[in-house]
C-alpha cells in the first residue's frame, strides 16, 4: 500500500525526468525557446524561433529589433535541491514545484524598421518627411537574466474526456534588473505560464498507456521530488 | 530512477481479471479402447480467482482460486459386433411337417449387430491456485512486465462422470437391441455385456478426458508454461507531447524508455523506468 | 421394410431343395450370371433313397468373404452326401458389411438341377421377417399381401407362442392359398411350390397401404 495508498495505480516522474523532457522540448521545438524579430532570429522563421514584432521606440515610427531567448530551463521539485538558493520572498514549500530559467534579451542597436502608425500614416499625405536613420553601424546588445519562479501542478479536462496534468507559476523573481523588476516579473509570469501551458501531458497517456482504461483519481501531487498521479483501472 | 509505477494488487486483480475473462479455449481429440472409438472436444473457461503479491526476494504473484469449468463433448461409437455374441434367432428351431419335404426348420436368422453411438455432453468444473514469477522482457518496440508461470498440476476428478457415460450406453443400446425381434429374454444379458464391455476400459476413457482438459488448459496463454503472459506493455518510444499540440506543425516531444525492472515490494508490484 | 426377393438372396433368406433322383451336383452361391461358375461343394446323392414326405434336411451355410469376393460354405459343407428325397436348405450366417445378394445354382452332370431364381415343382423359399410394416409381393402376375406386425406391440409371451409356427404359403401354378398373410416380426414364411416352373417372390415397395382387409390366415396343412 506503500506507493498506491489504496488505488490501483501509482505513476511517478522524478524531476531528472522532467527536466530530460524540457531539454527534449527545446530540441524538437526550439521555437519555444526563443523569440526574436527577425534580424536577431537565427534559422528558419517559425521552426526556430517564433517571430517578434520591433519593439516601438517612443519619437520615431519605427522600432528596434529584439530577442528573448531561454539559455536554460531547470526544474526541482520539493524537497529543494541542497545547492538551490530561491531568492526572497520564493520558498518551496509542500507540492510545489521551483523552476530557474537563464534568459538572454538582446536588442539590434543601430537598426530601425518602420512600423505602420495610423496617424503618422495620414500625416505623411501631408508631405512630412521620413524620420532620420542614424548612421551607427548596428550591433547587437544582450543581457542575461536569471529568474526564479514557484509553482504548483494543476490537473484540467482535456478534450478527450479525460484529464491534463500541468505546471502553474504563482511567483516569479527576477533579480539584479533595479526597478524594473516589477516589470519584468509581471512579463516573464506571463510568458513562463504561456510555456508551461504547452506541456501539459494527458494523464491517461502518462507513460504507462498499459492499463486500456485508466481514470486519474488522485494528484497531481509534487513530493519527494517527484510529480505523482494516482488512477483506477476500468 | 526517473519514471516509478507502482500497481496495487487490487489493480493486478483488475487487469487479470480482463485477462481471465478472454481466456477459453477448446482442443479435440479421438482415441480407441477396445471396440469403443471416442471423439471428443475439451473447451475451458476461466473466472475469478484472486491475486495476491509476495515481496521480493520471491517476487511472485499467487492467483488462488481460479475457477476452470468446461464440458467434454463429442461421441462413442462402437460396433456391437464387436461385443455381443453370435446370436441366431430364434434360438430354438422352428420346424414343421411340410408336405413331400418331411420334418422341415426353417433357417435361424444370424443376427448382424449394428453400430452404436452415444454423445457426450458432460460439464465439470474446479478451482486452481497457481504461481507466477515476474520478468521484463524486450519486446522489439516495447518493454514487457510478463508472468512466468510455476509449472501447476490442477487435480480434478472426472469419475462421476463414468455413471453417467454408462446410462447413455445402457440407453442406446437398449433402444437399438429392442428393435430386433426374438431377443427379448436375452436382452438383459446382452445390455450387460456391453456395459461390462465397456466398465473394462471406462478408466481409460476418463484419464484420456483429463489429458486432454490439461492439454487445453496449457493453451490458455495465461496457463502456458513455455510461454510468459504479458500483464503491462510499455512502449519504449513515450510521446510525452504528441505532434500538433498546442499548434500544428509542431514536433512531437519523445523521449525513450532505456530501461525498465519490476520487482514487489509492500505488496505493490513496483516498475522503475530509466528516461534518455 | 425386408428385401423381398426370391431372386436375390439375403442372410433372411432360405432356398430348400429336394433331390430326388442319385446324381453328382454342383452348388455354387453367384452374385450374377457373368460370375464363372466356381463351385462352392458338392453334393453326392446315392443309396437308398427316403421315403417320400420323410426326408432328412441338411443346412448349407454361407458366409460372405468379403476378401475373396465370393460366398464360401462351411468346411462341412462342401461335399454332402445324402439320400434321394432327402432335401438341402441353402441359407446364410450373419451378414458382413459390403454382402450382397445372391442366388444358388445346383448343376448336374448334363443339366441344371436348382436355380433359386427360378423355383419349381416342390422347391421352396423361405424369409426371416424382421422389420414390420406392410408387404406386398408379387408372384406371377397376381400381388399378394403380409402384414407384419411389431413384435413390440404384444407382449414376450406372446410373441414367442407366434414365431413358433411359420407362415406357410402353397404355391401352386401361380396361386397361393394364403393371399393376405399376418404375422409378426421374428417369424418365417415358406412359400412352398407344390406344383410350378419358374417361380419368383418378388416384393413390391411403395405401394400404398390398403385400409381393409381381403384374406385369412391360415395354417399350413
Amino acid at each position: 500500500m506503500a506507493l498506491t495508498l489504496g488505488h490501483h495505480v501509482f505513476a511517478g516522474l522524478h524531476e531528472d525526468a522532467v527536466n530530460k523532457l524540457l531539454r527534449a522540448y527545446q530540441a524538437a521545438r526550439p521555437k519555444y525557446f526563443f523569440y526574436a524579430c527577425p534580424p536577431l532570429g537565427a534559422g528558419t522563421p517559425s521552426i526556430d524561433f517564433w517571430i517578434l514584432p520591433p519593439l516601438p521606440v517612443p519619437g520615431t515610427n519605427s522600432g528596434i529589433p529584439f530577442s528573448v531567448r531561454i539559455l536554460r530551463a531547470r526544474v526541482d521539485f520539493v524537497p529543494a535541491d541542497a545547492g538551490l538558493a530561491l531568492p526572497a520572498p520564493l520558498a518551496l514549500g509542500a507540492n510545489q514545484f521551483a523552476v530557474l530559467l537563464t534568459i538572454e534579451v538582446c536588442f539590434m542597436c543601430g537598426l530601425l524598421i518602420e512600423i505602420p502608425v495610423p496617424r503618422e500614416t495620414e500625416r505623411n499625405k501631408e508631405g512630412r518627411q521620413p524620420a532620420p536613420r542614424h548612421d551607427e553601424r548596428p550591433h547587437i546588445e544582450c543581457a542575461r537574466l536569471s529568474i526564479w519562479a514557484v509553482g504548483h501542478p494543476i490537473s484540467t479536462s482535456n478534450s478527450h474526456g479525460g484529464r491534463d496534468i500541468g505546471l502553474r507559476v504563482d511567483h516569479i523573481v527576477v533579480k539584479d534588473v533595479g526597478a524594473l523588476e516589477p516589470l519584468f516579473e509581471c512579463y516573464f509570469e506571463t510568458m513562463l505560464n504561456s510555456l508551461l501551458d504547452a506541456l501539459r501531458y494527458p494523464v491517461e497517456r502518462f507513460a504507462l498507456g498499459a492499463f486500456g482504461s485508466l481514470g486519474l483519481v488522485d494528484g497531481p501531487r509534487i513530493a519527494d521530488d517527484q510529480l505523482k498521479v494516482w488512477a483506477d483501472i476500468f | 530512477m526517473d519514471t516509478t509505477l507502482a500497481v496495487s494488487e487490487g489493480g493486478i486483480n483488475v487487469v487479470l481479471k480482463k485477462a481471465i475473462a478472454l481466456a477459453h479455449t477448446s482442443s479435440h481429440d479421438t482415441a480407441t479402447w477396445g471396440p469403443f472409438f471416442a471423439s471428443y472436444t475439451a473447451s475451458v473457461a476461466l473466472a475469478g480467482g484472486t491475486a495476491t503479491l509476495e515481496n521480493a526476494p520471491a517476487n511472485k504473484l499467487d492467483l488462488a482460486g481460479v475457477n476452470v469449468s468446461g464440458a467434454i463433448t463429442g461421441s462413442i461409437g462402437f460396433d456391437l459386433g464387436l461385443i455381443l455374441p453370435h446370436i441366431c434367432i430364434p434360438p430354438v428351431r422352428v420346424c414343421i411337417d411340410l408336405g413331400w419335404f418331411g420334418e422341415f426348420c426353417t433357417p435361424q436368422f444370424c443376427i448382424t449387430w449394428p453400430h452404436a453411438d452415444i454423445t457426450l455432453s458432460l460439464p465439470f468444473a474446479f478451482n486452481l491456485d497457481v504461481s507466477f514469477g515476474f520478468r521484463v522482457d524486450d519486446l522489439g518496440s516495447q518493454w514487457g512486465i510478463v508472468l512466468l508461470i510455476d509449472p501447476f498440476s490442477p487435480r480434478f476428478d472426472l469419475t462421476p462422470m463414468g455413471p453417467v457415460i454408462i446410462a447413455a450406453i445402457q440407453a442406446e443400446v437398449t433402444s437399438k437391441l429392442s428393435g430386433i425381434p426374438g431377443i427379448g429374454p436375452l436382452l438383459a444379458d446382452l445390455i450387460n455385456t456391453v456395459i461390462g464391455a465397456f466398465t473394462g476400459v471406462v478408466s481409460l476413457v476418463i484419464g484420456a478426458f483429463g489429458a486432454l482438459i490439461n492439454a487445453v488448459l496449457s493453451l490458455l496463454d495465461l496457463l502456458n508454461v513455455s510461454i510468459p503472459f504479458t500483464l503491462l506493455k510499455f512502449d519504449k518510444q513515450q510521446t510525452f507531447i504528441p505532434a500538433n499540440v498546442p499548434l500544428g506543425g509542431d514536433a512531437p516531444v519523445n523521449l525513450t524508455l532505456a530501461a525498465l525492472t519490476a520487482n514487489v515490494l509492500d505488496h505493490e508490484l513496483i516498475a522503475e523506468g530509466q528516461l534518455a | 421394410m425386408d428385401l423381398l426377393n426370391s431372386r436375390h438372396l439375403t442372410p433372411q433368406d432360405g432356398y430348400a431343395h429336394p433331390f430326388h433322383q442319385p446324381g453328382e451336383f454342383v452348388y455354387s452361391a453367384l452374385l450374377s450370371d457373368s460370375e464363372r461358375a466356381t463351385e462352392s461343394g458338392i453334393i453326392i446323392v446315392g443309396g437308398e433313397g427316403a421315403p417320400e414326405g420323410k426326408g432328412r434336411q441338411y443346412d448349407i451355410v454361407f458366409h460372405w468373404d468379403a476378401a475373396a469376393r465370393r460366398f464360401v460354405p462351411r468346411e462341412a459343407d462342401i461335399k454332402l452326401t445324402i439320400r434321394p428325397n432327402d432335401f438341402v436348405v441353402f441359407q446364410f450366417d450373419a451378414a458382413v458389411p459390403g454382402q450382397p445378394p445372391c442366388f444358388i445354382l445346383i448343376q448336374g452332370e448334363e443339366s441344371v438341377e436348382g436355380d433359386s431364381r427360378r423355383l419349381k415343382t416342390h422347391d421352396a423359399y423361405t424369409h426371416f421377417f424382421l422389420i414390420p410394416g406392410e408387404y406386398a409381393y408379387r408372384l406371377g402376375e397376381a400381388t399378394y399381401r403380409i402384414s407384419v406386425a411389431d413384435h413390440r406391440s404384444m407382449s414376450e409371451q406372446e410373441h414367442q407362442r407366434q414365431t413358433k409356427q411359420p407362415l406357410v404359403i402353397m404355391v401352386n401354378g401361380n396361386n397361393v392359398d394364403v393371399p393376405h398373410g399376418r404375422i409378426v416380426a421374428g417369424q418365417s414364411a415358406i412359400w412352398a411350390v407344390a406344383r410350378g416352373e419358374n417361380v419368383h417372390v418378388e416384393g413390391i415397395t411403395g405401394e400404398p397401404k390398403q385400409p381393409g382387409d381381403d384374406g385369412q390366415y391360415t395354417t399350413a396343412q
